[in-house]
């Protein structure tokens, strides 16, 4: 049987990065890759930015290079936004890889591995040739959705959530090439029949209604524009509520900057602390300061296998801050340099100390990007009070929460115009029931006026929907009729699905509501009735009828009439 | 164990054709995009409507034709998947995509972590020629800027050089690049930038778009032998209508 120092499976990002950061430490390599070409989303996927870095990112070495020799070339079509090309970019990493003696395997599917009690000993997998297996002192699992740890037999977090998924395709805009990526919906990768509708939905829905040479197109992408899947459960996690909370591990192997780029659209329908930050709050765009720890790559209970990738174990909020192209350089890195330490002494994965791995590149300094985070936050009540009269009240309404600001708050109440709905949010995230009466009178009213995020954009939720929402936080229950009316009769998605979340709250707390919140509910599940429907990114129309009745149905269940 | 009449391998041209044709068929196919085969690969040929023989490939001729997709027996390329998606949708054909052919006796495949065993009485492979490769090609969609006209030298058909093939808009082009059988994508990545760096003034205008994901590839077995072999056909049309016309035997 062929025996490498080290298998890598999955040659996207993270997998190029963990096979190069090994094989140049002197490790023989074998890099396993479905596709035809290295790179994954950033490559065959079409994504050619970097999110947040200013669309480059040439503190990279290859990326240097291949923006040097695109800008100098003359024969690619030039892209429109300031990116370096997929297409040299698969072949750069293909070079440097080969150059570094990395073997590559291309058309290579994992199919099992080879184990030893709990400890993963190598990988067998499929390609045009057949069958093969190989053994390994370390395995990597760069698979994206963790196929090796599957196989394994590791353990997943069990969020249920996922990202809408992208499908995306090249085409000419102003005399450059640029990528379409609609959001499509979302997608069980995991389940073989929703995956191809989703495929097949996806790309038909892109049809025009004339190709036309101004636009014309160059090639749908090969691989699907898939932003989560499992999460490994990992030695450590990263969390939503730590970040946001500035509870960061002591000492971690990266540090990511950047948003919880959310592109749900029905964000009712996740968790309550998630949908604050993001709706009440508007703290969609706010970048932090994102420690990951080490053993957020190692899976819990398997030895000889370490994950880099969009699987590392982080809850699904967080992965929403941790699955850029740049996190993956880095999650790439790290798992192969830990590999590499791993075989050279002969220890287990778990026995490499996070000093030894960061020993080979340099960290920002801790306190320093901890106190970044805290510095996003506004401390002076008279300042928060300022922002929060502003259409766009920054973070204000955070920051309020975040300080336990409350009674300054309350003469905000009185004034007119945004004032009064940002000090209404900031109050009710802190279950201050001063904040009920502006609450009721939003919703009531279905108040369609709508707060900017931090990047000058208005949100979809109006104010009314969000009051809604909260009347539920704050089991105000005199607004129960309130709520009911508007489930029962408003035309807006954003108004019935809050109205719906508040009354699955008020029912399941307050013993005098069950009976007939249960029978509305019931009414819901059991009838015919359409929940109105929204539009996606991508312009899809969503109906989220079923979704919301699977979830009251759990809710009924779990109530003791 | 789920059972199917017949399993076909590669959502392909020519297997969609038989499967829209037939009942009781499981197509699968290890990419995420339908008519790969030819789309991935740029094809730039279509057939004509009188050379259809089937009204399943007539009708899609018309739909592609309704979208402009078609002209003068060229096609646009980037149509092909979005346009098959839909076909496969209108035609409720099972498909299962991003699945794997581990084996085929018994049918055992496999997408992502699950594998399953799959019986079917027939078996037909359209993505593996049973002939070994005889030419094989590296494509790139090219751009043409400021009315460029591709230069009469490469209009040639000639199998062994660097060809480019004119596409459904005057600037739409596919540079077809000759390679050996045993070229990898590595290398062949590596040769096509090369030659399109270092190539004559004339063809300055035109620019590389996109290059093929996958490789364009004829093989020596004849069409009888090897009539299940989607991409044996020279385009995605008649793929189509032998898939169909097999269906309908």
């Amino acid at each position: 049987m062929m025996r490498y120092d080290i298998i890598v499976a999955g040659a996207g990002t993270a997998g190029v990065f963990a096979a190069l950061s090994a094989a140049k430490q002197g490790m023989n390599v074998l890099l396993l890759e479905k596709t035809t070409a290295c790179g994954g989303i950033g490559t065959n996927g079409a994504i050619a930015p970097y999110y947040d870095r200013n669309f480059i990112d040439l503190s990279e070495e290859i990326d240097k290079k291949v923006f040097d020799r695109q800008e100098n070339s003359g024969f690619l079509l030039p892209l429109k936004r300031n990116c370096v090309s997929t297409e040299l970019l698969k072949g750069a990493f293909e070079q440097e890889l080969l150059k570094n003696g990395v073997e590559i395997i291309y058309q290579a599917v994992v199919i099992g591995v080879l184990s030893d009690s709990n400890r993963v000993t190598g990988l067998k997998w499929h390609d045009p040739q057949g069958n093969h297996e190989a053994a390994a002192a370390v395995v990597i699992d760069s698979t994206a959705d963790g196929i090796v740890l599957a196989l394994a037999g590791a353990e997943f977090l069990e969020d249920g959530i996922r990202q809408p998924y992208a499908r995306i395709y090249s085409y000419l805009a102003d005399d450059s090439l640029w990528n379409f990526g609609g959001d499509a919906g979302y997608v069980d990768q995991d389940d073989p029949e929703n995956l191809s509708r989703e495929c097949l939905k996806s790309a038909a829905a892109q049809i025009p209604e004339m190709f036309c040479e101004e636009e014309k197109r160059f090639l749908t992408a090969p691989v699907l524009g898939l932003r989560e899947g499992r999460h490994l459960r990992g030695c450590e996690t990263v969390r939503f509520s730590d970040i946001i909370h500035n509870k960061q591990p002591e000492n971690p192997i990266a540090w990511e900057y950047a948003n919880f780029d959310t592109h749900t659209i029905d964000l009712v329908f996740e968790k309550e602390d998630f949908y604050l930050f993001c709706v009440t709050a508007l703290q969609w765009g706010t970048h932090f300061n994102i420690a990951i720890p080490f053993g957020a790559l190692l899976p819990a209970g398997i030895e000889g296998v370490i994950a880099a990738g969009r699987l590392i174990s982080a809850d699904h909020e967080a992965a929403q801050g941790v699955r850029m192209k740049g996190c993956m350089k880095h999650l790439g890195t790290v798992a192969g340099t830990a590999a590499v330490i791993a075989v050279k002494k002969k220890i287990s994965l778990s026995e490499v100390s996070v000093q030894e791995i960061t020993a080979f590149y340099p960290l920002p300094e801790r306190e320093t990007l901890l106190k970044q985070n805290t510095d996003l936050w506004l401390t002076d009540p008279v300042e928060m009070k300022e922002n929060l009269r502003k259409r766009n009240p920054g973070t204000a309404i955070w920051s309020a929460y975040l300080k336990g600001i409350t009674e300054p708050l309350y003469e905000l109440l009185e004034e007119p115009g945004f004032a009064r709905v940002h000090g209404a949010f900031a109050l009710a995230l802190q279950y201050d029931k001063h904040a009920l009466e502006v609450l009721r009178e939003l919703a009531e009213n279905q108040d369609q006026n709508r707060s900017e995020t931090l990047r000058n954009e208005p949100i979809r939720e109006p104010h009314g929907a969000i009051a809604a929402y909260l009347l539920g936080r704050l089991n105000d229950t005199e607004s129960f009729p309130l709520l009911c009316n508007l489930f029962e009769n408003s035309n807006d998605f954003f108004f019935v699905s809050s109205a719906w979340h508040s009354l699955l709250r008020l029912t399941e707390n307050n013993s005098e509501l069950r009976r007939s919140g249960y029978d509305i509910l019931k009414k819901f599940v059991v009838g015919q009735r359409k929940i109105p429907a929204f539009r996606c990114y991508c312009g899809e129309i969503c109906d989220a009828t079923e979704k919301m009745k699977s979830i009251t149905l759990k809710h009924l269940n779990n109530i003791t009439l | 164990m789920s059972e199917y009449k017949t399993f076909v391998y590669g959502a392909t041209f020519w297997g969609i054709g038989y499967a829209a044709a037939s009942s009781d068929v499981l197509v699968v196919d290890p990419g995420i995009n339908p008519g790969h085969e030819f789309a991935d690969t740029f094809c730039t040929k279509i057939s004509r409507l009188e050379q259809l023989q089937t009204e399943l490939a007539r009708d899609f001729y018309s739909v592609l034709q309704k979208h402009n997709a078609i002209h003068d027996g060229k096609i646009h390329p980037a149509a092909l998947v979005p346009m098959l998606c839909s076909f496969i949708l209108e035609h409720k054909i099972n498909v299962l995509l991003e699945t794997v052919l581990l084996e085929k006796h018994p049918v055992c495949v496999m997408s992502g972590a699950l594998k399953w065993n799959i019986s079917a009485d027939q078996i037909i492979d359209t993505l593996n020629p049973s002939g070994t490769v005889r030419k094989k090609y590296f494509n790139a969609i090219l751009h043409g800027e400021d009315n460029a006209v591709i230069p009469e030298e490469y209009l040639n058909d000639e199998a062994e050089l660097p060809t480019i093939l004119p596409g459904r808009f005057p600037s739409e082009a596919v540079l077809r690049y000759p390679i050996s059988p045993e070229t990898d994508y590595a290398c062949a990545r590596a040769k096509i930038e090369a030659f399109w760096r270092k190539r004559p003034e004339s063809l300055f205008k035109w620019k590389i778009a996109v290059i093929a994901p996958e490789f364009y590839e004829i093989t020596d077995s004849s069409q009888q032998k090897d009539r299940f072999f989607s991409q044996g056909y020279s385009d995605p049309l008649l793929a189509m209508d032998s898939g169909i016309m097999e269906a309908l035997k």
